[in-house]
């Protein structure tokens, strides 16, 4: 592990207990060393943009977090214990995997699929209640997606699915959202509302946010913390911080300057909701 | 016809396993596991062989075949670095060629193995109609509880695990209700087609209905009706009765086929 920020704190050093601490974590999966020494807390309330390059590990970090994949060494603990301990308190978690895309037949519509993310909520051999049908129709129009419930699942846009998939990571008490390249396959306009719908939901609900994503301009302009991995923590603190570390473009393996790069793109660090749009 | 009570027990039997079949025949759709549950049918060659070898109930020594058949499809799925399709593969002509060995070992039963082939359906005892009962009680109550559940591991399996949902319990539990729904179907078209009634009930569904609330009861109706009208024609024509039946469901489908809907161009995926 390396890198000047990560040595200095994160932007908020979690005074709380944190919401996601990895502690060392080491993940070997098929005899190839995935992770190493990976370590970082994220306090709630907390928007963390998880960088890095292709094959740096950081789907299968977001994987560890969700207890998909156990480390092979060190801890990882969410909302205070292994991810794999959580039990019913699971459902306090939101996963949006990397672009999923149903057969165009699944038989499924938008309000069924947003529905499933009630499942763990209902009870065993019980029927959704009136309840459940509220807070599901409440997350769709919250999310702009009242007038598609009845939509086929098979026949929506790539933005409106990712909207689709959130609603379905947000249709219960969540507190912590993980996204993995939630933009891949959306335009740059939508990309843009993507962001800024995460960041709203964030201020709104007080939701812990993981995004991993491989655009660093728009991630920076609403993440309050970069963490950026190549297989280790190559620098970890605020999008400034990140942006002007030589250590991003080590992970990167190149001499790329992100910040001048980026200087006239999304203003780093700005989180207040609003943010700048080019 | 429904006088004489062989034809009573059958008509009995047939409706319980087309319930069966067309319930668990939805999520063999949704989970696209078609080749898993034909698979596991013609595992079951290996299974009644050994019984009728080793002089066990060659219904029981089928279902355990096919429970085995069906986790170690998914173990081997699960962990052997291969996909699905190629573990079924493996699986299903191992226990078939057991089963041709067995039946090349002792050449006494043909007559018996032929009817745990072809089914026979009007030979149903009063004590297997309990027991399909008994198996159809096990399996439908195993859906009834976790049906919602059951339809997210079939839509996103790894999202389903990660929001607490028991996914990888739930698909193991899946295969084996597929295992004990093969040897309650081979009672009815027996080894070689008890997977037709796995499949074809809900491929009609999805010809027709949009949702799986639509796919399911057209599945439902198909069942029956097939079974139903199979077998009537089987005794008014003399035909084989599981034959029989599985043509049916077979017409079903080509005319579900080319009466669906969804045949006629659909606009294209809305724009964001």
């Amino acid at each position: 592990m390396s890198g000047e920020a990560t040595q200095a704190a994160p932007a908020a050093a979690p005074a709380v207990a944190p919401m996601v601490h990895l502690d060392g974590v080491d993940l070997v999966l098929e005899g190839r060393e995935v992770l190493s020494g990976i370590t970082f807390a994220l306090s709630p309330g907390r928007f963390l943009g998880l960088i890095g390059p292709n094959g740096a590990g950081k789907t299968s970090c977001l994987k560890v977090i969700l207890g998909l994949f156990r480390p092979t060494r060190g801890t990882v603990r969410v909302l205070g214990v292994p991810p794999w301990e959580l039990g019913r308190r699971a459902h306090q978690i939101g996963y949006v995997p990397q672009r999923y895309l149903p057969d165009r037949w699944a038989p499924f519509s938008v309000f069924d699929v947003v529905m499933m993310g009630r499942s763990c909520c209902i009870g065993l051999g019980r029927r959704p209640s009136r309840e459940d049908r509220d807070a599901v129709s409440e997350i769709l129009d919250r999310l702009g997606l009242g007038g598609l419930a009845e939509r086929p699942i098979g026949g929506l846009s790539g933005g409106q699915l990712q909207r689709v998939m959130i609603a379905r990571a947000l249709c219960r008490k969540t507190h912590l959202l993980l996204l993995d390249e939630p933009t891949e396959g959306v335009d740059l306009p939508h990309q843009d509302q993507l962001y800024h719908l995460l960041k709203e939901l964030q201020m709104e609900r007080g939701l812990t946010l993981i995004t991993v994503s491989h655009d660093v301009a728009m991630l920076s302009a609403y993440a309050d913390e970069l963490a950026c991995i190549n297989r280790t923590m190559h620098v970890h603190g605020h999008p400034r911080e990140v942006l002007e570390s030589h250590d991003l473009g080590r992970a990167y393996a190149c001499e790329f300057d992100f910040f001048s790069h980026h200087r006239h793109g999304p203003r780093a660090g700005d989180h207040s909701g609003h943010p700048h749009h080019t | 016809m429904l006088a004489f009570d062989f034809m009573q027990r059958a008509l009995a039997a047939g409706l319980v396993v087309s319930v069966l079949c067309s319930v668990v025949s939805l999520f063999v759709l949704l989970k696209r596991m078609a080749f898993a549950g034909i698979g596991i049918g013609h595992a079951a060659l290996g299974g009644v062989s050994l019984g009728l070898f080793t002089g066990m109930s060659p219904l029981l020594s089928a279902l355990g075949v096919c429970v085995a058949t069906a986790l170690g499809i998914g173990a081997i799925t699960r962990h052997g670095r291969m996909g699905e399709d190629a573990a079924i593969g493996i699986l299903t002509t191992t226990l078939m060629a057991l089963g041709v060995v067995l039946v090349g070992l002792a050449g006494t039963y043909q007559g018996e193995l032929f009817s745990y082939l072809f089914g026979n359906i009007l030979a149903v005892s009063p004590a297997q109609l309990m027991a399909l009962g008994a198996v159809a009680v096990l399996v439908l109550g195993f859906f009834g509880l976790f049906f919602k559940e059951l339809l997210f591991v079939a839509f996103d399996e790894e999202v389903a695990q990660v929001t607490g949902i028991p996914a990888r319990v739930l698909y193991y539990g899946l295969l084996v209700a597929i295992a004990f729904t093969v040897v309650a179907a081979i009672q009815v078209v027996g080894v070689i087609l008890a997977s037709a009634l796995l499949v074809i009930p809900a491929a009609v569904g999805q010809q027709l209905a949009a949702n799986w609330r639509g796919i399911l009861l057209i599945s439902l109706g198909t069942g029956v009706l097939a079974v139903v009208l199979g077998l009537f024609l089987s005794t008014v024509w003399d035909l084989a009765s599981g034959g029989t039946i599985v043509l049916v469901l077979g017409a079903f489908f080509f005319a579900a086929f080319v009466l669906s809907p969804h045949r006629r161009p659909s606009p294209p995926r809305t724009n964001p």
